[in-house]
């Protein structure tokens, strides 16, 4: 024969497991216990005697798939066995994939989608740069002192003898003294050669040591005189960086920029775009950037952005005639001839060096832009942000945040932070001023050794700045043809000096051509959709609810108040015992229940476990007792009781 | 000893079977399944009833149908597809630059001596057709010519194509000509085409001067190439300063002497957290095109590869060239496609499981599909032709070819080239890696040195080389390369599953669940019927051999045997006389059954049966005792009936019974 739920099993295991005498005195409480649930079950609401109980009711009502299956199989004492496991098995794996299905919703994936976008295309702002760092009338005096130093370490270094463009070397009082206060700054960061590993100045043409041991660079020191080398190991780099060094810092002790934008002569250009002639001669520089010289955005101001609705380069581009001669140059820092262009967003500031585009003096460069949207979701799904307003780091840029504008941002204020002054190459804070060597003397160590600190990410300004949710990228790629061609040179290079009235010395290197257009009429564009909603989740995991167990929200529901009963139960249980150990603790009471009737349900069951069946709601197998010899014997015993 | 006795009892269980007949198994199934609809078909009136069973049944098959669906999905491993785009501290790409030209003309003079007078008579035979000046030069050593003659095709008559040894007559046909090379094996021939003069004497020197060369040992080839310290000139990575000591030498067939900057092998590879050219490498080479070699490389500049740290640079797919007198400026992208493995697509990540023995393992580099296309050409060349090429590295024990050891070398290895089986197998067996790493560059360029630096610049540099104050540098050798990374340096596409197993789980059961209401407990529950019916089949195949064989037996007795009510009577009451048994087996569970279990009872002995009717009368229960009373009274008076259930004994095993009464 079988037992029946798991609950009567269980108790009669515990009773079993108790010693005799024990077995006794506990008998002895429950049956105080059943006088006291009598007395309760009178005032209070009807609630269940036993822990057995409970499992029967339980199983036998739930709308869990299996629970039945105890019960209604009780007579089968192997089939109970495996629908037990069986039951616990399946809880188990239910679990399990309630897991990895919360594990991957909150891992917010998402789906790509790519989208070819064929409307209106605005055309990209335009920035072009001659290359070229412009010898500006504010600091005239001072470069031509700096080129007269650099001559002199020239020839130290190298024995070469640098010619300089002839100047009209006026000594005023004034010029001498702000000559002498340069030679002086000058001398602070000397250029010297020096050996691999060593700080020893070594004699040149020593002919004990290998060349290649040797290193160029020059000193930088902190106020307190704790000095490093900045090495190269070529003597172009060295001079270009110490002489640009410099550079900034003159140009720096101009205290206003804009007294350097002055309307150069340098870009001479004609361009005609969206099939209007747009006269771009004398355009007035947008942006000084020292080491590339003169900059013009084209296309810009968001009032009159132009539209491009036809790909190719006859129909709509920017065209420019660039003219890229050197004529008032700085020979140590324009080595490069040619002029850099760079496609970007309107109001995004141009990075010249992470995205130029370098153009080469007499070709004709055409360059195909094709262009990427990339919208990411923001929020949980992924780290990026919509306008930077939730990055901890101030803004310095006027334009739109990006990455970039971020991480030289944080750097800039580092910089304050540390050297009290900022690095004259990103914009200036609000009550700071740009590093210059006369008033901050040891801005350069400072600025080195942040560098370092800011390339490990010890500033954390790769952490702090985070992507920009919608990003747009132009990928550009060129062909290149000669320009202006062999047998209509003549005639470009007299309209174009007709036109802007100057001569062209130097032909093939003094003129560059770049057209700029639309490779495709559409965009591309790469969205992101959550690909795990929360409806997903609960439809996943009503769904393997559904699997293992055929059920739904409500049984879990049925779960929940089983356990909230078995807690109750435990709590009225344990208190009872707990009273009848105070009212009864010295004598042991009289045993006076035997008309009892909660007594004489519990006791067989503790005794003969096998003894109770449950008042299933289930309908029982026809004939199925009747079938077996001893149904008789289960029969009569259903009649009993 | 208890062990055994539940043994025992389990043994018994499984011998009395599951106690009900298929019928009642079925209606008891769909009345106490959880799946809906079985039991409306056995609760509802007969016209629903049929009604309930087709939908049961049109409900079962869609799940089926769904099932079948959504494994299908499952099994077809299909992959979503994320991508990022942006800029993160990411390691610099491996840096590899070489010369377009192998070895310097000055160092391989002697060695191409030969060969260069022949090119160069040879080339005057063609320009200068029937003006025969052998006379003017000493006179040509034409074993080489002979291996592998430079021939005139004339295709005007398209059948007949005629044929010219350039040496062997001054007559050529005018008007529309091939130049082909014939390329001889050990007994036949082949001609390779090419319809300009040009790339026919520039193929056909190629291949002479690497035959030549490949019997030169490899460190003297290696001297003969450019050295380091001669080509790099400046080298600055961000801020820092490199030199050529920073560059690892390594040998390609074409290029010569190669130098891979940060290639990962004995440091840790740079990493470049900032954007821009200053923060990028910034490279200064020399190639010196006065000292290339005339015949070999007609294009001039420095061949230049960017790759993953750790993969061997294949510079002939993926190289770009340097300009002379030129900055280069290649802004990079990192493109990267992260695939998941088997079973979602067929890569491998790290080729262990490639059936290509690859021999760029030597160069310790990682896996790659170059490197295992390569491989298994050379295997095969080494294979057919018994010698490796030149352009792959060899395996163990293997020479390369050249024209004296191995003559017929040429015409195997084009055949072999040619062949698009060969070319099949190869590409069947080479799997691609599944994390693949691109660099997209975006490549301008700009005059460099301008002509207002191009005075101090030369002149620096060249005291740095050969410290000197000449000059020994100009336009057309000095090539500058920045190599930085773009404002968003990274595009990553990394693939996840699309449908897991977990998916796949919650699915069939969300089908399961929508259509039926059932759950993996009714999959169960339909198996423990289905094990229930089996049971009863094999049980009933049991009894009915036995009743078989209990047929046989029978003939023995001329009666039937008393039933067990009429023993049973025949115990209780004495006057009492068994009836016919046909009578009393009416309506039960089968003939075969009652005869046996009588026939038992009779061959059994009387205490057994004794012992029984004891445990039935004196277990207590007064139900069992008024159906007696009850069935002897109505026996008794409405004359013989059957008083207990025939199938009481359907296997009337002794042990059975006294198991069932300690119950």
């Amino acid at each position: 024969g079988g037992t029946g739920g798991r609950g009567g099993e269980s108790g009669s295991v515990k009773a079993g497991k108790m010693p005799e005498g024990k077995k006794m005195r506990q008998c002895k409480q429950e049956e105080e216990q059943q006088q006291q649930k009598e007395e309760e079950r009178e005032g209070l609401i009807e609630f269940y005697s036993s822990y057995q109980e409970l499992f029967q009711f339980f199983c036998s009502n739930t709308t869990i798939h299996g629970a039945i299956r105890l019960v209604c199989s009780k007579k089968n004492k192997m089939k109970t066995a495996f629908w037990s496991v069986l039951f616990f098995l399946t809880f188990g794996l239910m679990y399990w994939q309630f897991g990895i299905l919360y594990r991957e919703y909150f891992s917010y994936p998402v789906n790509l989608n790519l989208n070819l976008n064929s409307d209106r295309l605005t055309f990209p702002a335009v920035t072009l740069c001659t290359l070229n760092p412009y010898r500006y009338s504010a600091i005239r005096k001072q470069l031509d002192k700096l080129d007269q130093i650099t001559q002199q370490t020239l020839l130290d270094l190298y024995d070469y003898n640098m010619s300089l463009p002839q100047r009209d070397w006026s000594t005023s009082s004034s010029q001498r003294r702000s000559s002498r206060s340069l030679l002086h700054h000058v001398q602070r960061h000397p250029l010297r050669r020096q050996k691999r590993d060593n700080l020893v100045n070594l004699p040149e043409n020593s002919p004990s040591v290998d060349k290649n041991d040797w290193k160029i660079g020059f000193v930088l020191c902190s106020e307190n005189n704790d000095c490093f080398h900045q090495a190269y190991s070529s003597g172009v780099d060295a001079v270009r960086e110490w002489y640009s060094f410099h550079y900034i810092n003159i140009l720096a002790q101009v205290p206003d920029a804009k007294a350097l934008d002055e309307p150069s002569p340098r870009f001479h250009s004609s361009s005609h775009c969206l099939n209007v002639s747009v006269p771009l001669s004398g355009t007035i520089p947008t942006s000084t950037i020292p080491l590339y010289g003169n900059c013009y955005t084209f296309n810009d101001n968001s009032s009159s952005v132009w539209t491009s609705s036809l790909p190719g380069i006859n129909n709509v581009g920017l065209s420019l005639v660039v003219r890229t001669e050197q004529n008032d140059f700085i020979p140590l820092l324009s080595t490069v001839t040619g002029a850099r262009v760079m496609v970007h967003d309107q109001n995004e500031p141009a990075f010249m060096d992470d995205g130029g585009f370098n153009v080469r003096p007499g070709i004709e460069t055409s360059i195909s832009m094709r262009k990427e949207m990339t919208v990411r979701l923001g929020g949980s799904y992924s780290d990026c942000t919509e306008d930077g307003s939730d990055v901890p780091v101030q803004n310095l840029y006027s334009s739109r945040y990006t990455e970039q504008v971020c991480i030289r941002s944080c750097f800039q204020l580092n910089m304050v932070e540390r050297c009290g002054c900022a690095y004259y190459f990103y914009p200036l804070p609000d009550g700071a001023e740009y590093c210059d060597y006369t008033k901050h003397k040891a801005w350069g160590y400072c600025y080195y050794k942040l560098l370092a600190e800011f390339k490990a990410d010890v500033l954390g300004c790769f952490h702090k700045c985070r992507k920009p949710c919608k990003m747009t990228e132009y990928q550009l790629s060129a062909g290149y043809s000669r320009w202006p061609s062999a047998v209509s040179e003549d005639w470009v290079f007299y309209m174009l000096s007709q036109q802007n009235k100057y001569n062209i010395t130097s032909k093939r290197n003094g003129v560059a051509k770049v057209n700029i257009f639309f490779e495709e009429w559409n965009y591309k564009t790469n969205g992101e959709s959550p690909a795990f909603t929360v409806v997903t989740l609960l439809s996943q995991l009503g769904n393997q609810w559904s699997l293992w167990f055929g059920s739904s929200v409500l049984s879990v529901m049925e779960l929940a108040e089983l356990v909230l009963d078995f807690i109750a139960i435990t709590i009225i249980l344990a208190f009872r015992r707990f009273r009848t150990r105070q009212k009864h603790s010295p004598p042991g009471p009289p045993l006076n229940s035997q008309d009892n009737t909660a007594f004489q349900d519990e006791t067989p069951a503790l005794s003969a476990p096998h003894r109770f069946t449950v008042e299933a709601v289930v309908t029982t197998l026809p004939s199925y007792n009747s079938l077996e010899p001893r149904g008789l014997n289960r029969d009569g015993e259903v009649g009993h009781e | 000893m208890n062990l055994k006795k539940y043994l025992v009892r389990a043994l018994h269980r499984l011998q009395k079977g599951p106690g009900y007949t298929y019928k009642e198994l079925l209606v008891w199934y769909c009345d106490n399944t959880n799946t809906h609809g079985p039991k409306r078909i056995i609760k509802e009136g007969p016209k629903k009833k049929l009604i309930w069973f087709f939908l049961t049944l049109l409900f079962a098959s869609l799940v089926f149908w769904q099932w079948g669906i959504l494994i299908n999905t499952y099994l077809s491993y299909n992959v979503t597809s994320s991508l990022s785009i942006g800029f993160k501290t990411m390691k610099f790409p491996a840096v590899t630059v070489c010369n377009a030209n192998p070895f310097k003309y000055s160092e391989v003079k002697p060695l191409l001596k030969e060969l260069d007078r022949l090119i160069e008579a040879a080339l005057e035979r063609i320009l200068q057709p029937g003006n025969s000046s052998d006379s003017v030069y000493p006179p040509l050593d034409l074993e080489l010519w002979n291996q592998m003659p430079l021939v005139l095709i004339d295709e005007h008559d398209k059948d007949n194509p005629i044929i010219l040894d350039i040496f062997e007559t001054n007559q050529t046909a005018m008007g529309n000509e091939t130049m082909g090379n014939l390329t001889t094996g050990s007994d036949n021939c082949t001609y390779r085409n090419f319809s300009s003069a040009a790339q026919a004497v520039t193929e056909w020197y190629i291949l002479q001067a690497t035959s030549i060369l490949s019997k030169v040992p490899l460190h003297d080839r290696i001297r003969m190439g450019y050295q380091a310290e001669d080509m790099i000139l400046a080298c600055l990575y961000g801020a820092e300063p490199c030199n050529y000591k920073n560059f690892t030498q390594i040998y390609h067939p074409d290029h010569g002497n190669c130098y891979i900057f940060n290639w990962g092998m004995d440091e840790e590879a740079l990493n470049s957290s900032n954007p821009g050219a200053e923060f990028g490498l910034k490279l200064i080479l020399d190639i010196s095109q006065q000292d290339y070699i005339p015949y070999l490389s007609s294009a001039a500049g420095a061949r230049l590869m960017l790759h993953q740290q750790k993969s061997f640079p294949f510079l002939k797919d993926q190289g770009i060239y340097a300009m002379a007198g030129t900055e280069t400026s290649i802004g990079v992208l990192v493109d990267e496609l992260e695939r998941m493995g088997y079973p979602y697509s067929d890569c491998t990540v790290n080729g262990s499981d490639v059936p290509v023995r690859n021999l760029y393992s030597q160069y310790n580099t990682s896996y790659s599909i170059q490197a295992c296309l390569r491989s298994c050409f050379q295997n095969h060349m080494v294979e057919s032709c018994g010698c490796g090429h030149y352009m792959f590295p060899l395996p163990e024990g293997v020479n390369y070819c050249n024209n004296e050891d191995y003559p017929g070398w040429a015409y195997c290895y084009s055949s072999l080239r040619s062949s698009i089986k060969q070319r099949q197998i190869c590409i069947d067996s080479c799997k691609e890696t599944c994390n693949d790493t691109q660099y997209k560059m975006t490549i301008s360029m700009a005059d460099w040195p301008s002509e207002a630096s191009e005075d101090w610049i030369f002149h620096i540099l060249s005291y740095e080389r050969d410290m000197s104050t000449n000059v020994t540098l100009d336009r057309t050798g000095i090539i500058k390369l920045n190599i930085y990374f773009q404002e968003y340096n990274y595009r990553t596409i990394s693939e996840s599953a699309a449908t897991t197993i977990v998916w796949l789980l919650s699915s069939l059961g969300g089908q399961f669940g929508f259509w039926m209401g059932g759950s993996v407990l009714c999959l169960i529950e339909f198996g423990e019927i289905i094990i229930d019916s089996l049971w009863i089949t094999i049980i009933n195949l049991i009894s009915w051999c036995k009743g078989l064989k209990q047929r046989r037996a029978r003939a023995r007795y001329p009666d039937a045997p008393p039933t067990v009510s009429e023993l049973v009577e025949a115990h209780t009451n004495l006057g009492f006389h068994p009836l016919s048994p046909g009578a009393g087996r009416e309506g039960t569970g089968g003939a075969d059954s009652g005869c046996k279990a009588v026939a038992w009872w009779v061959t059994e002995p009387w205490k057994s049966l004794k012992g029984t009717l004891k445990s039935l009368i004196l277990s207590p229960s007064p139900a069992l005792l008024a159906q007696l009373c009850h069935t002897m009274e109505q026996s008794l008076g409405m004359g013989p009936k059957l008083l207990l259930t025939s199938e009481a004994a359907e296997f009337p095993f002794p042990s059975h019974y006294n198991g069932n009464s300690k119950n």
